[in-house]
This record gives structure tokens, sequence and C-alpha cells, in this order.
């Protein structure tokens, strides 16, 4: 099982008894080496020992994170965490990275512990896009039962710069650490979500100095140089929070994203107040004051304002005779003709001018094009901003606008609320999946509210097959399949990618060869996706030269089409979170030659998840010589708890099972 | 060996006239180029893009330093044609890319928007845990919304290291092509080797002022055409070469044998520490073959592979102590460090540079140049010569892998380099011979035990897939590899691949769920669960049609028939075999058992000649494979007599 805890460690009751450090970096026993683990964390090819960081602040203000982890490399599959990666960025955030040390640790033949320092030369530095700067190495001598040592200190630009600490990873996490001094005078939010209380949750007030050089505005006429050494001593606080025995996070299909999942503390940066100096600033006091700044920002809001080549652009391309909803479906076809560059960002790096004359941007440049072009034609059009799926679900309660990372739009179209995403590599303008993620914020002109992304459409697929079984086993029949929401948009694009194997999939073949003529392809609006198909097709017995078969072992048409990933019978960690509701439907008749009869018709199947509609269904029944087989599976609810992983999984085994072979038999036997 | 991405090293010519014609060209063009270029466009078959234009100029100069000077135009008819027709440049500390220009232009030849400093990405290689270097690529992105449109680049390249080869292809992956030209220039005391394996190419040469000036054209290049670029290309590998301090000569592959040994000579000195810990392993062994296979696994327990490509470090080795130090080396370096213990030992061995790769291009044999990515070590041995992979902790001795075996590789030594034939792994090697025991319990579950001994291409599944992993973490590649549901599994025994043994015997004993299907009084069981991927369902041999070496299956299976059940369809035997391959199908009731069972036999070969040979009939081996298919698909049905 699988619970949350939301704790607010700020309300932690003050403790002054603080524990040491446990760790030394550099000193590594034989016992340590020696150390086993449990069965479930032997399964990880390496874990982590020991994952310690410490924020403070320094002189300027500045704030410096130390960071030392101890990693223990289990088996030879785990020697890629043998290599680390330290990134940084001096160029945007004026962050600066010192003191990377290392060593490896290994016990000799002789049985006595060895060590192997990180040599300087060994370490790469390479540029990345954005100002980043990356640091890699490699540890020598790093082989299964080694333990890695990593030290290092990043420098930050700001306070606001602190970075999340996450207590658990892939890799199992022993012991996970996190010290921040702060002083009063910087105001900051901790959030934490965490999977059990933190073993050791401490704060301490203490006094810190720091030192930062004084320019009055008089003294900057005189020159460089000029400022004064100045030293500040600020109450502060010290937290320190401990979380052992960390298991590893791993993927289990059908969760959103293990963002949701992982425990973590969030530092967000309120602001600065020195009563005695008069200074207060505060950063994000609401969800309405960050749309508003955003809305001011010429980075986001500015560049929708309306301007004379976009009123202009939008009216060349939209004939002024033409209802709105044809406009609107001109206007967004135009911009996602755009190529998207693959960034999801809040802010844009481009003017929208440049990102019209380019004809591709991020997602942010794109949808905020939309926008205005729809806003110059006199739509009611409006940024929504969202976190994608990947990217894990919006904590209203921590409000920092870096939560989010894409922005997307809500138009009205007669009185109507549609949403739309630029960014669609379908012909459909239904959102992505990876934009369902529950919670997102619509910045309006005149207010700001929740909307919730989650797919209100049905996914639906009704197979519908008629056919006739020949006494030599040879089957012809038609074969109709109406799609509509991601089920349409699914098989518009794989129908295109290899049409055979898409059928194939519609009817199984088994040892049979398939040959299929598509008939008619309709597809629906762009903002009703459906897709219907008719065709004939006939399967042809390869291994057989026989005209009339004592036995003709049948495979009717199952739920392939779907390709569902199963879920494991006997655990579930995390809860079980599906994209979207489904209703999905197959009718499958099949006429028996004369003189010849069904020796066996298969027992009807019904399996439900108790008090919801999830639920599969599958019944067999011969009437005139006809076998129809129907199966049903209906999914009208996406969310359930990993507790009722069992049912779901046993409907997903069935749904995946292929339909039962059916024996027909020449009359008279 | 040097980067892994194929760089082309262009060279230059005539920068300045194309530089200033090239952007003027289309507009100067307009009426008929464009009148012509519609028709090009008619006659399209169903193309993301067309490439009408792609022109390269490559000039090599006395001071062993080359220039490139390419232009291309396409047309792109839809969104995946944008995306194909970025531009990926590669550069490192040898190789500068500069003057990169480009324009859009409609169709009807207005130029949109020329390429500007925002449409240029500039990254890292990306690179994985065990791979470091300098090498970064340039990213060309221009984009456009209304299609068809035309898209022109120019760039100039400027290498300071002719050690790797030109490749000049009129197209990459089947492209078509309307115009492609490629002319080199160089002075004439400076001796070039070109090699001509375009198919349809008109030639000129000319010398003029002393320079040497070879032309090829070729048009019209449709998509269905089945040449493939290793087939239609021109290498160009000036003879004396220089990087950085080190100069050389292609003039044979004795001559470059000798540049690649002396770069690397003196780097073999061990510590006394490796020595003495050598001694003591080696005492009392007298066998030299004993001898390496102690040393080839003192290398597996002491080091592992990273990749790290640094300037000349793309090709000279890193010394013996550098991998002693740290543990870790490229193939070079572990290659030399394994040579360094083998010549301590007083054991010849010699690298061999190879190319590799499953389906690595062949080397060019009359046309010594640097065609290789990797080197590997052989040791002559009096009954069979010991080949030797450095960079696997995984690897039995003296063996080397598909991605290696069966091809031509450079031996060095110190007299020079001189090609010989890395093993051939056919057949006789790829097999896997296996005995299952597979007893249905009505009711879902299968009880299977299953013993195969493997060898080669098998057998390296088996090692990457089972190596020094934890019983669940065995159970769960097992159930993945064979596509079972695995329930329960009482004995997953992979011993020999731990001892590195050679073929290598795997016996698993689990009980699976959902193996056979049950319907009412019926239980349909299929003839044979254990395929190997490569060749499952369709006739795709990693993405090829035609498999890439030959194999042997063979699977005895016995099927217990539950109590109360009896035998109501078996699928009829069959035994078809061809110059290229076989397949046998033979389900029989055993009689010598008490309790009541069958005997499954199937035998799945793929021979030699298959590979290359050309009397074989492609449309006989499709048609082969897909009865194999079809046939292994077919079910034993048990009914209950009750």
């Amino acid at each position: 099982m699988f619970r949350i805890l939301f704790v607010f460690v700020i309300s932690f009751i003050c403790s002054t008894i603080l524990s040491s450090q446990p760790k030394k970096f550099g000193k590594v026993s034989k016992e340590n080496l020696n150390l086993s683990f449990s069965k479930a964390d032997s399964n990880s090819n390496a874990v982590v020992l020991f994952d310690f960081a410490k924020y403070s602040i320094q002189k300027e203000f500045k704030y410096l994170v130390e960071r030392h982890k101890r990693i223990k490399i289990l088996s030879s599959r785990g020697i890629d965490h043998a290599t680390y990666e330290i990134f940084y960025n001096p160029t945007k955030y004026d962050q600066d990275l010192e003191k990377v040390e290392a060593y490896t640790f290994n016990l000799n033949s002789k049985n006595k512990v060895e060590k192997k320092k990180l040599d300087k030369d060994d370490i790469f530095y390479e540029d990345n896009y954005g100002g980043w700067k990356v640091v890699r190495f490699t540890m020598p001598d790093a082989k299964e039962g080694s333990i890695i040592d990593i030290r290092y200190e990043i420098e930050l630009g700001s306070a606001g710069q602190l970075p999340n600490w996450y207590f658990d990873s892939e890799l199992p996490v022993k012991w996970s650490e996190l010290v921040v001094e702060i002083p009063t005078f910087h105001r900051f939010d901790l959030i934490s979500r965490v999977n059990k209380r933190p073993d050791i949750a401490e704060i301490e007030d203490k006094m810190v100095g720091i030192k930062y050089k004084y320019q009055s505005n008089s003294s900057t006429s005189y020159g460089s140089g000029g400022g004064q050494d100045l030293r500040m001593d600020a109450p502060a606080q010290r937290f320190r929070w401990v979380m052992k025995d960390n298991p590893a996070l791993l993927y289990e299909p059908y969760v959103s994203s293990l963002e949701n999942y992982r425990s973590y503390i969030f530092l967000q940066f309120k602001g600065v107040e020195i009563p005695n100096y008069n200074i207060k600033t505060e950063y994000n006091k609401s969800w309405e004051k960050i749309a508003k700044d955003l809305m001011d920002d010429e980075e986001y809001g500015k560049q929708i304002v309306s301007e004379r080549w976009s009123q202009k652009l939008a009216e060349d391309l939209t004939d002024p005779n033409s209802t709105s909803s044809s406009k609107l479906k001109t206007i967004y076809q135009y911009v996602n003709s755009f190529s998207w560059n693959g960034s999801n960002n809040i802010y844009t790096n481009k003017d929208l001018r440049k990102v019209n004359e380019d004809k591709t941007g991020s997602s942010a440049e794109l949808n905020l094009l939309l926008i205005k072009l729809l806003r110059e034609l006199g739509f009611i059009a409006d940024p929504i901003l969202l976190s994608t799926r990947d990217n894990g679900r919006i904590l209203k309660n921590y409000i920092l606008p870096d939560q989010f990372n894409k922005t997307i739009v809500s138009v009205i179209l007669d009185n109507q609320e549609i949403y739309l995403d630029a960014v669609n590599n379908t012909k459909f303008g239904i959102l992505p999946i990876s934009d369902l993620n529950g919670t997102a914020l619509r910045i309006g002109e005149f207010n700001t509210d929740w909307v919730d992304l989650n797919s209100k459409e049905f996914s639906t697929t009704k197979v519908k097959i008629e056919s006739e079984l020949s006494p030599s086993g040879d089957i012809t029949g038609n074969l109709n399949i109406d799609s509509e929401a991601y089920d349409a948009v699914r098989y518009t694009t794989t129908i295109q990618q290899d049409t055979l194997a898409f059928f194939q999939d519609f009817i199984p073949g088994h040892s049979k060869k398939l040959s299929v003529q598509t008939n008619a392809i309709e597809e629906g609006d762009y903002l009703e996706p459906r897709l219907t198909i008719s065709a004939s097709y006939s399967l042809n017995n390869l291994n057989v030269e026989n005209d009339s078969l004592e036995t003709i072992f049948l495979n009717p048409s199952g739920f392939d089409f779907l390709n569902l990933e199963q879920l494991e019978s006997n655990k579930r960690r995390l809860p079980i979170e599906f994209p979207y509701r489904a209703n999905r439907a197959i009718e499958y008749k099949v006429k028996i030659p004369d003189g010849y009869f069904v020796d066996e018709v298969p027992e009807d199947k019904t399996i439900v998840v108790p008090g919801e509609p999830f639920n599969y269904t599958e019944s067999y029944i011969v009437r005139d010589n006809v076998l129809t087989i129907e199966r049903n599976f209906i999914a009208l609810k996406t969310d359930f708890k990993a507790e009722d992983h069992s049912k779901i999984s046993s409907i997903l085994s069935a749904v995946n099972t292929p339909s039962k072979t059916i024996v027909i038999k020449k009359s008279g036997k | 060996m040097g980067s892994k991405v194929n760089i082309w090293i262009w060279l230059f010519c005539l920068t300045i006239v194309l530089g200033c014609t090239s952007r003027q060209q289309i507009i100067q063009k307009k009426s008929d180029y464009y009148l012509k270029l519609n028709d090009v466009i008619q006659n399209t078959d169903d193309q993301n893009y067309l490439v009408t234009e792609f022109n390269t100029q490559v000039r090599i100069f006395p001071n062993k330093t080359a220039k490139k000077y390419v232009s291309k135009e396409f047309v792109v008819f839809n969104e995946s044609g944008r995306a194909e027709t970025e531009l990926v440049l590669y550069y490192d500390s040898f190789i500068k890319v500069s003057r990169i220009k480009g324009a859009i232009y409609s169709i009807k030849g207005v130029k949109i928007k020329d390429l500007d400093s925002e449409d240029i990405g500039d990254f890292p290689i990306s690179r994985s845990a065990s791979s470091f270097g300098e090498s970064r690529v340039k990213l060309v992105s221009l984009n456009h919304n209304t299609y068809p449109y035309i898209i022109e680049y120019q760039y100039e390249e400027t290498s300071s290291n002719l050690l790797i080869k030109t490749n000049w292809s009129p197209r990459q992956n089947r492209e078509m092509v309307y115009n492609a030209g490629l002319e080199v220039a160089f002075p004439e005391n400076v001796t070039v080797n070109i090699k001509d394996l375009t198919n349809g190419a008109t030639r000129s040469e000319s010398i003029r002022n002393g320079i040497v000036t070879t032309s090829w054209n070729i048009r019209n290049l449709r998509s269905n055409q089945a040449d493939t670029d290793e087939l239609n290309k021109v290498i160009i590998q000036p003879v004396n070469f220089k990087i950085e301090d080190s100069e050389g000569s292609f003039k044979t592959w004795e001559s470059f044998g000798q540049w690649y040994y002396k770069l690397n000579e003196g780097r073999q000195e061990l510590s006394p520490d490796t020595k003495s810990e050598l001694d003591d392993l080696l005492e009392g062994i007298t066998s030299n073959e004993e001898k390496a296979k102690i040393i080839y696994n003192y290398l597996q327990r002491n080091t592992r592979y990273i990749s790290i490509q640094l300037g000349i470090g793309g090709w000279q080795t890193f010394p013996a102590s550098f991998v002693e130090n740290k543990g870790y080396g490229d193939c070079k370096a572990l290659t030399n460090f394994a040579f360094s213990m083998f010549d301590y030992a007083d054991i010849k061995a010699y690298p061999v540079l190879i190319n590799n790769g499953i389906d690595a291009e062949h080397v060019v044999e009359d046309f010594p140049s640097q065609q290789f990515n990797h080197v590997v070590l052989f040791l002559p041995h009096k009954e069979s010569n010991i080949w030797l992979e450095c960079t696997s902790q995984i690897l039995p001795f003296n063996y080397l892998t598909l991605s290696n075996s069966g091809r031509r590789g450079l031996l060095i030594t110190e007299e020079g380099g001189e090609l010989i034939d890395t093993p051939d792994y056919n057949e006789k090697v790829n097999y896997s011979i296996a005995w299952n025991r597979v007893t249905p319990i009505p009711g879902n579950e299968t009880k299977i035990s299953r013993s195969t001994t493997t060898d080669g291409f098998y057998m390296e599944d088996y090692l990457f897939g089972l190596y020094d992993k934890t019983k669940a973490q065995r159970a769960n590649w097992l159930d993945r590899y064979y596509s079972l549901d695995l329930t329960k599994y009482s004995e997953i025994n992979s011993s020999d691949i731990d001892n590195k043994e050679r073929p290598v015997k795997v016996f698993f004993d689990v009980m699976v769920k959902d193996f056979f299907k049950e319907s009412g009084k019926r239980m349909f069981i299929p003839v044979h669960q254990f395929k190997k991927e490569f060749h499952e369902s369709t006739n795709d041999f990693f993405g090829y049609s035609k498999p890439l070496f030959s194999f042997s299956e063979v699977d005895s299976t016995y099927l217990v028939i539950p109590e109360g059940y009896s035998i109501e369809f078996l699928p009829s035997s069959v035994n078809r075999e061809y110059n290229f391959g076989k397949y046998l199908l033979s389900v029989q009731k055993d009689t010598d058992e008490t309790q009541d069972q069958l005997l499954i036999i199937r035998e799945f070969q793929i021979k030699d000649n298959v590979i290359n040979k050309e009397d074989v009939s492609n449309s006989e081996l499709e048609s082969f494979l897909n009865f194999v298919n079809s046939s292994d698909k077919q079910e034993v049905v048990l009914i209950n007599n009750d």
C-alpha cells in the first residue's frame, strides 16, 4: 500500500538535540564494504548508502549547497552508477561548482580497504544548451562491491535557487538527509510530501554571520573598489530531516508519473523581510498574483498583446465572412503546422513575431501565438498553465509557477469552452494525453481559476465482423471499426504506418494468411476525433490442402488491437491511473458451413470491480448455424487505489487473452 | 578508435565562386528552373522530400589538411520531410564547421527566410555512463509550414586529420536525388587514392596549373533503386596523413599498420605490482592456453569499458599504466593492457583492427584506409587460434560475438599491417539444442523444465540476459525473453555463465500461467513457445528481411498429457529442406514411457550460404520463413474424455 502524507514540516516541534552527521567523507570501513542487504534491496544493482545535502547562507547573501553521496555497487550491472554528473549554470543563475572530490573503496585480496582518489584530470566539463555546464566523471577501480564516495559544493546565485530535495530514487536509499540553515530575514515556505514520517526532523535556532560589501549611493561615483566590508549577524534556523531505508521507486504500468509518489522537501522562497531596516519584498503571494505577474511579463503575457503584424496575419489567414468555427479551425491548423522545437517551458525565449517567421517554437511560444491570433479575431482565448503528466501533478498549496511546464489554450466557440494545444502531432485537436494531468491554471482576462484537465470523452472502439467459414478452414468476411476520441487518434496513425499489421490486430490470422481490402475510411471533425473503417478480408489456410476438413479450429477476433499493458497480479505499490475512460466492444459473427456444427460453445464470462463501472464480459451464442461472440470492456473510471489491483489485473488479463478457440466438426462424426 | 560517427572529412574547393553564386542561383534561374523543378516534383514516388541539388567540393592541401564545401537543395513535401532534412554536422578538435548558410524559398522561388543563428543548435553528442569525449554536433533546422517548399544549405568543413577517409555517397537513406556532384581537387604532388564505387555516374578528370581535378555527376536517383550507400560511393583517402605530430601513410596496409604500431609503441610497461600479481597467478602453469585464460580472466575482473575519445586519443592508446591505475579504458586501452600482460607472460598476441557491428560495412580490401572502429586481440595458437574481445566482463574466453566475427581485420605487427579474417560464426557455432518437459495442469498452470545448450548468437542472449543477476532478476528476464508469465521458479541454473564456460548450458524449472488455452473440455497447447525474438512472427532480422548469419535450433519437447485427456488433434509432421535452410516438425505419441506424452521435435536451420551466396532465391527464402512462422504457431489439441 502506498500512503501519502502531506506534512508541513515548518510546524514540527522544535528540537534542540542534533545528532551529528553519521558519515565522514573519505572514510569507509571494512564493515561498510562487507554490508549485506535485504532481499528487496539486493535486487537493485546498487544502493545509495548515504545521501546528504546542506544548504546554508554565505557571504553576499548567496547560498551554498554541500553534497555528499555514497553509493554501494552490488553487481557488475550497477557499474553505471560509478559515473556521476553534476549540472550547474554559471551564465544564467550565477552558479559555481567547487571542490569536486571522490573516492572508490574496495576490499583487496588481503581483505584490506583500498582507497582510490578521483584524479582531477579525469573530470570532463561540457557546455550544454542554455548556459548549463555538465561536469561528468567516472570512478577509478569501480567494480562489484565497490563503495563510491562523492562530495562537491555548488554556490547558488540567489535564495530562490535552493534545489528540491528528494529522499528516494530509482535505487534504494538507506539514509537521506537534508540540513538547511536559513536566516529569518529570508522567508521560505517549506513544503514536504513524504510516504512515511521522517526518522529525524529537527529545528534549532542559531545566529549566522554574513559578510557583504556595502555600496552606498555616494561611494559609487568614486570608481571601482568602492564599498565597505560589513558583517551582519542574523538570527537563523537550522532544519534537519532524515529518512532512512527508502525503497527504490520503480516504474509500474498505469502510473501517470513517478514524480507524484516521491518523498520530497520543496523550499519555496517567499521574499526578504528585515524589519529594522524596513526592507520587505515578497514573491508569489497568491496564484492570482502569479497570474498577474505572468501576464505583465515581457516573456509571457506581453507577447499576446495585439500588434499590427498579428492583426494583419489573423485577417489574412481567415475569410471575414466565414463562421467562427471555421476561423478557429483555420487559425488552429495554421499554428499547428509549425514545428515544435521539443521544449516545454513556462516562459518564451523568442518574440512571437520571430516564432511566426521561423515557423517553429516551444510549446509556450506556439500556444501563446495561437491565443494572440485568436484574440485578434475577437475570440475569448486564454492561456492555461499545466504540468504535463511526466512532470507530476500540480500542488495548489505550493504557490510557485515553476511547477508548470506548459501553456495550452482555452477558447470559447459558440458559448462552449474548448481546450486546444498547438503542439499536437495528430490531425485531431483533442488534447494530447500528456496534457491530461488534472489541475491546471486558467488565466482569464478578468479572473484566474483552476480547471480540471481530464479526458471528458470516452475512447471507444466498436468492432463488428461478419464472416463465413468454408469447409477447408478458409474465412471470408467484412470488418467494421468505429472508433472515437483517443482510440480514433491512435488508429489514424497506426493504420498509416503499416496497414496489414493494423488489420492483423483486428483479425488474428494465427497460422492463416490474411488479405484485406479497405472499402471505406472516414474521419471525424478535428474537434471530434472519429475513425470509421470498413473492409473485407480473407484468411487462408497455408498448412492444409484438404477442401473438406473433419475438424476446423477457429480463432475469433479478440482485443489484440488495444495492446494493453498487463498489471502484475501479485504486487502493486502505486495507485493505478488510466489516462482516459474507455468503452470497447467486439461483435464477431461467423457462419458455419453446411454439414458442420460447433462442437462445444465456450462458457460466458463476467468480471467486475465491485461498485465501479470497470468490467469485462464475454459471451458465445450459436443460432441458425451462426456463431456470435461478444466481448465488452468498459472502463468508465480512471483512478484506482493500489488495493484494487487484483480485480483490475484480472480484467486486463481477460481483455488481453485471445478469444477461445472454437472447434467445428463435420456432422455425423 | 575514432569517433563512432562516420564523419565525412570534407574538403574544399572553389569556395569563393560557389559561395557567391549559390545564394543567387535560384533567383537567377527562376523561370525555366522552376518549370523543370515542377516536372521533377511531378515524378517523385511518394517521398517526404526530394534532393534537387547536392554538390560537394573537396580540396586537399599539401600541408595535410583539407576542406570540404557542401551545398544541398531539397524540396520538402511534408512534416516528416521537414524533420528529415535537418542538417546534423559533427565536429571536434580536428574538424571545424563554418560558414553555415541556408534559406527557405517557396516552390515558386520566392525567398521566405534566411538561416539565422537561432536556427543552429550546438550540443555535446549525447553520451552514456560509459562514454566521454569532445565531439559535438551542430543541428541546423529551418522550418516552414506550407508544403512543398525549397530549402537550401551550404557549409564548409575544415579538417586537420586526414586519417579519416572521405566517403561521398550521392544520397543517404535511399532518398530521391535529382542531381548530385562531387569534385575533388589536389596539387599534382599530393598523392590521393580514390576508389570509385559509383553506379551510373559520369566522371571527368583534368589537370590545370598543377591541380588535379576529378568530378562525378549522377542524376535521377530514384527511391526504388536498390543500391545501398555502401554500393554507390566514392572513397577518398590522401595517402600521406598527419594527426597532431604523427605522420603516416596509406600507401599499403602494411604502411598503415606500421604507423599504428609506432604510434602505440612504448605504452606497454606494467607496474611491478601487476607483474608480481601475474607471477603469482601464472606460477606453475605451463600451457600457453591456460596462461591466456588466466590473463583474460584477470583483465575481466579488474577492468571495465569506458570510451574516452580526445584528440589523438581516438587512435593512440592510453598506456597500460593508465588502465592499471584507473581500472578502465576504451577498446584500444584495454586491448593494449591485455597485450602488455601477454607480452610479459611471453605469449604472442597482436591487436587486430576491425569494423564492429552486426551489419557493419565490409572492408574495401584494395583501398588501404581507416575503415575500422574497434580493436580485438589475436593470439596465434598451434591447434586453434585464440581471439579475445577485451572490453567485456561477461564473455567467455575466446569468443568474439557476432559483432566482431566473420570479417576482415587489420593485424598489427612490428612489420606493419596485414588483412586477416576473424573467425566465422556459422550455424555450427550459432546453435541452440534444448530439451523441454512441458506439463500442463488443467486450470491454467503449466510446469516447464527446459535445458538448453547454446553457443554463438544464442549464447550471447543468455550471457547478457542472465550474467551476474539475482534469481528474481533472472526470472524476470526469462519471463520477457520467452513471453512467459512466470508464477513460480524453483530453479534457474546458469552457473556456466558465471563460470564463463562455453558452450553455455542453462536449466530452468518454472511454473507459468496462460501457457496453453483452455476452452471447455479442450486444451490448446503451442508446439513451439521458445522462439528467439529475432525471428518471431514476422520475417524481421533486426530490421533486415534476410537473416544476417546462419544458425541452427533443435528443440525436443516432451509434452505430458494430463490425466483424463486424450489427443484430439496433432499438427501434421513436416520436413522441408532447401539449399539455404531446413525445417522439421514432428509430433508423435511417445510409447516408451508409462506416462502418456507427446514427443515434439522441431529443427530450424538457416545455412551459411544464405548469407553470402547469390544462388538463394529471395522469394523462396521468404516463403520458407513464412511457412516456418505459420507452422510454429500450430497447436496440439487435447480433449477431456470425462
